[in-house]
């Protein structure tokens, strides 16, 4: 019975992950750490192998409901290191218990450093050993109950961190932001609106520009609750951010998640402020949560991405406007080039009004071809949810645990996840 | 349970909204409550399960509402009741906790206001609730809706109902043809004032009158009074074209009670809007709500919103689904169930719950695949592509625009383009699909080509090399099999195809009564086999009409199977675009058969089916062929006139269609078929006789010079659109309806004369010359008459 509701809680969080309910990392880190939590709670295992396994099939099962929502792998991954660490306690006390029974200490195999997590040829080779030893079932059986309750511990602290992460990146704000300094920000994140606001305690005078974040118009709300705290804020429009950024001192920026490289999977137009950044050199500057950082190399800007929905960047009623339009353009240039030339509208689509449409043919009013010659064009409009901002473009993460520079993130990553975590679950859904 | 919502009224603003807090968030389904125009393919199973972008149509709905908040969702089922209770069944665990209920319908429904009071009768519904169609694809924030009709309850108690519209421009694309509706609002309240229906629309989507649009529009006219109250009360009033109906509508108890009392009330728009706004004494208002049009702290832009109503919505919201428009329903969020859900499906593993979800993942270009899928190495996958789970793809085969279903295969160097497969569909090598729509398990052979808007039913087999012409629609039902819910309809002309359509139906029908039982056999077995035997040889074998099976032969090719179903509308095929019909009709012509024409479109036209005519047709079609007695006739035809509120004239014109249907069958069984067209020989008797056994329904409702006259126009307009027979034998019928007393000859030689005006060479002008033996032989009776006059 336990089980059968577990399956049903899991599975209205998945339903709810896709419906897009739930989404961004607050709304989903912690509730997957919940129900991580549930799993070690309250599945019957009678080896640690086993617990892994069910770790790794219900995480699994998660990912996939979202697979762009990168910290649920993470909290994964995070509970599994946890355990990870519980069992190799574990074997470790075994081990030197029976090194101590038996005056032959050759046949106890690996020295329990091969189980420390730091990545080295040795470990990774030592990591079928270590699976080995989960699996034996007499050191499993007593050992169980000895390990759970940390375990659990374990996650709890997890969750603790969770709850306090936006409090312990905040308070690391007066230290970055100074006097009378101007800070452009972009996106809306409960990170950084405490990191801002936290500096409006010290009675610091300094300025915020916000950037409008098209297509989303996050930065309107952003800045009317920064402007309710006292802060001085402006809203520019995304296409100000270039003219302005000689004037600012700092760009603060939230971030969706931050990859194995230390690039960035941030909010779309994220990219294009890193850039301007970049040119007038002002420092880049990065908040996010450690359980944001992923241990996954982005292979293609296209991996993990979300296209939401065109229609904050294209009116429905238009799109009939535009196939006739992009027509006409089929039929004046490239009508033989089938299935290739795709008419891709970004952004605001007024380029495409009735102007360039035949005289004759009312914008409203879709003629596609029933055949033959319509080969060349389908009109579309991505518009995809985040932007790949490249490690080289970021000055500073500041993280729950405290500033760090994109080059260092490899070192957290092994402090925070197993290398035989990365890629989990039965068929590796990541 | 009115009543106590009343009292619960009473007692404060605060205890009142405790009490809704507390009811359950119910909504109720329709599931295709009338899907004619999905043709052929809902021969096969219900409206409301065919896959759009791979999943059950009716699971958008669902999601809908389930994403909504609501906690119960009853499902009304008429057609395919039990598919869509094991589909329930099947489904019902993803959208725990929404609980699933099917409401099976005791008895056939015609209309949205027949299944609400089927609905009204299970007693389940306890307080408002959210109507939805079974159709609707939208991601509107529901609880947005449902706060919209709470806030107009509370400013207005009499609210009845609130009706959901999407700003989507008349002649968009994604709006069928002929839909259409004039809306005043009071912008302030949201106050619906005044519904006028307008199934003809206003914009004709002819290139012709494109930059003058209103050219050609029909009138409005505005009650005064609108205008008076709007003044009086310093009101702003909207008149809005641009709302597309959602059919979703937050429902108070008060709509089913009122529909129980008016049984009378067929749609909810034309009959229930039109009733309650024009009616005083039952004060009720009716509030809109514009998706799109909402206040802050909702989403920034505009939700989507559509309907499949026809094979050209069809496959427009497809290309929507895959554009994610209707995001978050779209394939990769792998969201909604497979079509594996649904029973039935060739090659299906059997459904046990676990296989329901999907796996689609994106790529660029709105590409979607599922896991499975097996692309030859120069296969081209372009643009807006869905490929279901277990499809091929050939060498040098080229997708574009399209949905595969799951376990499609396509041939090497085969086209498919703008095209929709459902599941299970083989096409052969070389083969070509443009814009056509190929059901569960067709088979196309190797070299074919199959032409744009064409449909292809379940089963259905294409030969090889085949060349389809476009707009033919095909299924492997024999029309026999089809009769009781039909063939009655075609039979009397009025089918939603074409005229050429409805006449080959008449004849496959009518003609092989006694050799079609083997023949079913036949073409049943031979189809879902993949065509080992051809319909061709089972036609041959069975003595199928040799019209039928010339058709099929001809046109599926050797070793092809199905049967010519009709040609689809150009403004609802597939293959969208383009003037809305291919002869340019009369403007007062009214729409090919569909759910909600107009109630008060004057006019007797024919030919077209508003459901009145489509009713009266299928109706007098059965009673004629059962020889019933005039009176029951005429009874059943005043229930129709009565119900749709239409004139004298209306039920006289419907009357002699059937009747003349009905003797073209009679002439057709009597004298065989010969190439198409029966002995003109048998043709004449049968018209004699027919016209004999039931001139008396046509004396009933002519009476009048006025209704003598209007009888010779729908005549004449059967000569032009539903029967083009007639006008051969024009002459003929005259005389026959002189002979019995239903024309006098002063309503004739009025008609003459009026026709002798027509310009040379007009169809009139070519029927008068037609009568003119028979206008000579009248003037010579009727002076002869005179002249005994006077020698008496």
């Amino acid at each position: 019975m336990a089980s059968d509701a577990f399956e049903r809680e899991v599975s209205v969080f998945t339903t709810k992950l896709k419906r897009r309910q739930l989404s961004g990392f607050h709304q989903t880190a912690s509730r997957t750490a919940e129900l991580m939590r549930s799993v070690v709670v309250h599945t019957r295992w009678q080896t640690p192998a086993k617990l892994i396994e069910r770790i790794q099939r219900v995480g699994a099962e998660l990912v996939r409901a979202a697979p762009q929502e990168l910290c649920i792998g993470n909290i994964v991954r995070r509970v599994l290191h946890i355990v990870r660490e519980e069992v190799d306690g574990l074997v470790r006390e075994l081990e030197r218990a029976s090194a101590s029974s038996r005056s032959d200490a050759l046949t106890t195999g690996m020295p329990p450093s091969a189980f420390s997590t730091a990545p080295s040829l040795h470990n990774l080779l030592a990591a079928n050993l270590h699976n080995e030893a989960l699996r034996t079932p007499e050191l499993c059986s007593a050992a169980v109950h000895e390990i759970k309750q940390p375990i659990i511990d374990g996650v709890n602290e997890l969750i603790d961190e969770l709850g306090s992460l936006v409090h312990s990146i905040a308070e690391q704000a007066p230290e970055h932001i100074h006097a009378r300094e101007v800070i452009l920000t972009l996106g809306r994140s409960r990170i950084v609106e405490a990191f801002l606001k936290r500096v409006a305690k010290t009675e610091r005078p300094f300025e915020v520009i916000v950037a409008d974040t098209a297509p989303s118009y996050e930065g309107a709300e952003v800045a009317r609750r920064l402007s309710e705290a006292g802060i001085q804020a402006t809203l520019i429009t995304d296409a100000a951010v270039f003219a302005l950024m000689a004037r600012i001192n700092k760009v603060i920026i939230p971030t969706h998640a931050v990859m194995a490289d230390g690039g960035l999977l941030a909010p779309a137009g994220t990219l294009a402020v890193a850039l301007a950044a970049q040119h007038h050199s002002v420092p880049f500057v990065v908040c996010a949560g450690i359980p944001q950082l992923t241990p996954i190399f982005l292979t293609d800007a296209d991996d993990f991405n979300l296209l939401l929905a065109p229609a904050p960047i294209l009116s429905y009623d238009e799109t009939a406007a535009l196939e006739v339009n992009a027509l006409c353009d089929a039929d004046g240039g490239a009508d033989g080039a089938e299935g290739s030339a795709a008419a891709v509208v970004d952004g605001p689509a007024r380029r495409a009004g009735a102007s360039s449409g035949p005289a004759g043919v009312p914008p409203g009013i879709a003629c596609r071809q029933p055949s033959g010659r319509d080969d060349g064009f389908a009109t579309d409009s991505p518009n995809p949810a985040y932007d790949y901002v490249p490690p080289g473009l970021i000055s500073l993460l500041i993280t729950n645990i405290g500033g760090t520079h994109p080059s260092y993130i490899y070192r957290l990553l092994t402090e925070f996840y197993n290398p035989l975590d990365i890629h989990f679950g039965p068929q590796a859904a990541l | 349970m009115a009543g106590g919502k009343k009292d619960g009224k009473g007692g404060g603003g605060g205890a009142n909204t405790d009490l809704k807090r507390e009811e359950k968030l119910q909504a109720v389904v329709l599931a295709d409550v009338c899907a004619r125009k999905l043709r052929p393919a809902t021969f096969d199973g219900p409206k409301a399960l065919m896959p759009l972008a791979n999943a059950p149509l009716l699971e958008y709905t669902l999601e809908f509402l389930c994403a909504g908040g609501v906690e119960e969702v009853f499902v009304f089922a008429c057609h395919g009741t039990e598919a869509i209770q094991a589909y329930l069944r099947a489904v019902e665990t993803r959208f725990f906790p929404t609980a699933l209920r099917c409401i099976a319908s005791r008895a056939p429904c015609f209309s949205a206001g027949d299944a609400l009071r089927e609905v009204y009768e299970a007693n389940v519904i306890q307080g408002d609730f959210v109507l939805a169609p079974g159709d609707v694809v939208t991601n509107l924030y529901l609880p947005a809706l449902i706060a919209a009709h709470r806030a107009a309850r509370e400013r207005d108690k009499d609210t009845l109902l609130t009706a959901c519209f999407a700003r989507i421009p008349y002649g968009h694309r994604i709006r069928p043809a002929d839909d259409g509706a004039l809306l005043v609002v009071d912008s302030a309240s949201g106050r619906l004032l005044h519904y006028e229906s307008m199934p003809d629309g206003l914009v004709r989507r002819t290139d012709a009158d494109a930059d003058a649009p209103l050219a050609r529009a029909p009138r409005v006219e505005l009650p005064l009074e609108l205008l008076d109250a709007a003044s009086a009360t310093g009101a702003e009033l909207r008149v809005r074209l641009d709302l597309f109906d959602l059919g979703v509508d937050v429902c108070t108890l008060e709509v089913l009670t009122l529909l129980v009392d008016n049984f009378d009330w067929a749609e909810l728009r034309t009959d229930m809007l039109t009733s309650v706004l024009s009616s005083e004494i039952l004060g009720k208002t009716i509030h809109v709500h514009e998706m799109g049009a909402r206040s802050v702290g909702a989403a920034a832009s505009a939700p989507y919103a559509a309907r499949v109503s026809d094979w050209r919505t069809y496959v427009e919201l497809s290309a929507d689904v895959l554009a994610r428009w209707s995001f978050p329903q779209v394939p990769d969020a792998n969201l909604l169930s497979s079509m594996d859900a649904v029973a039935g499906q060739p090659g299906a593993p059997p459904v046990d719950g676990t296989q329901l979800g999907t796996t689609y993942r994106q790529s660029r270009g709105n590409a979607y695949a599922e896991e499975g899928v097996s692309l030859a190495r120069s296969a081209q996958i372009g643009v807006r592509v869905l490929l279901g789970g277990g499809s091929s793809i050939g060498a040098d085969a080229r997708v574009t625009r399209s949905v595969l279903g799951r376990r499609c295969s396509i041939g090497d160097r085969t086209v498919v383009v703008d095209s929709v497969l459902w599941a299970g569909v083989t096409i052969g090598e070389g083969a070509s699909v443009r814009g056509a729509v190929l059901c569960e398990g067709v088979v196309v052979g190797a070299g074919a080509s199959i032409g744009a808007g064409c449909v292809l039913g379940r089963g259905v087999v294409v030969g090889a090399g085949v060349k389809l012409q476009s707009r033919t629609l095909y299924t492997r039902h024999a029309a026999r099999a089809l009769r009781p819910n039909l063939a009655g309809a075609a039979g009397a002309g009025a089918g939603e195809g074409s005229e050429g359509c409805a006449d080959r139906w008449a004849e496959g029908d009518e003609d092989s009564e006694d050799a079609f039982s083997d023949d079913d056999e036949g073409a049943d077995g031979a189809a879902p086999g993949g065509g080992e035997r051809a319909a061709t040889d089972a036609a041959g074998d069975a003595g199928l009409p040799a019209d039928a099976h010339a058709d099929a032969a001809h046109a599926l090719g050797a070793g092809g199977s199905g049967f010519l179903h009709g040609h689809s509308p150009p403004a609802a095929s597939c293959a969208c675009a383009r003037p809305r019909r291919e002869p340019p009709l009369e403007p007062d012509d009214s729409d090919d058969g569909d759910g909600d024409g107009d109630g008060d479109g004057g006019g007797g036209a024919l030919g077209g089916g508003d459901v009145f005519i489509e009713n009266a047709l299928d109706i007098l079609a059965g009673m004629l062929e059962d020889n019933n007695a005039v009176d029951n006739i005429v009874l059943e035809v005043n229930a129709l006139k009565f119900a749709y509120n239409r004139s004298v004239a209306d039920c006289a014109a419907v009357s002699l269609q059937s009747l003349l249907a009905r003797v073209q069958a009679l002439a057709l069984r009597a004298g065989g078929v010969e190439s198409g067209q029966c002995g003109r020989k048998a043709l004449l008797k049968s018209l004699k006789e027919g016209v004999h056994t039931w001139a008396a329904l046509l004396r009933r409702y002519v009476t009048t010079g006025a209704d003598q006259q209007k009888l010779i126009e729908a005549l004449e307009e059967l000569c032009e659109d539903a029967l083009p027979w007639v006008a051969d034998v024009f002459q003929f019928v005259m005389q026959a309806l002189y002979d019995h007393d239903v024309l006098p000859e002063q309503a004739i030689v009025r008609w003459a004369a009026a026709a002798d005006a027509a310009p040379a060479g007009s169809a009139r002008k070519a029927r008068r010359t037609q009568c003119a033996p028979f206008l000579t032989w009248l003037a010579e009776a009727e002076s002869d008459s005179g002249d005994e006059n006077e020698d008496d």
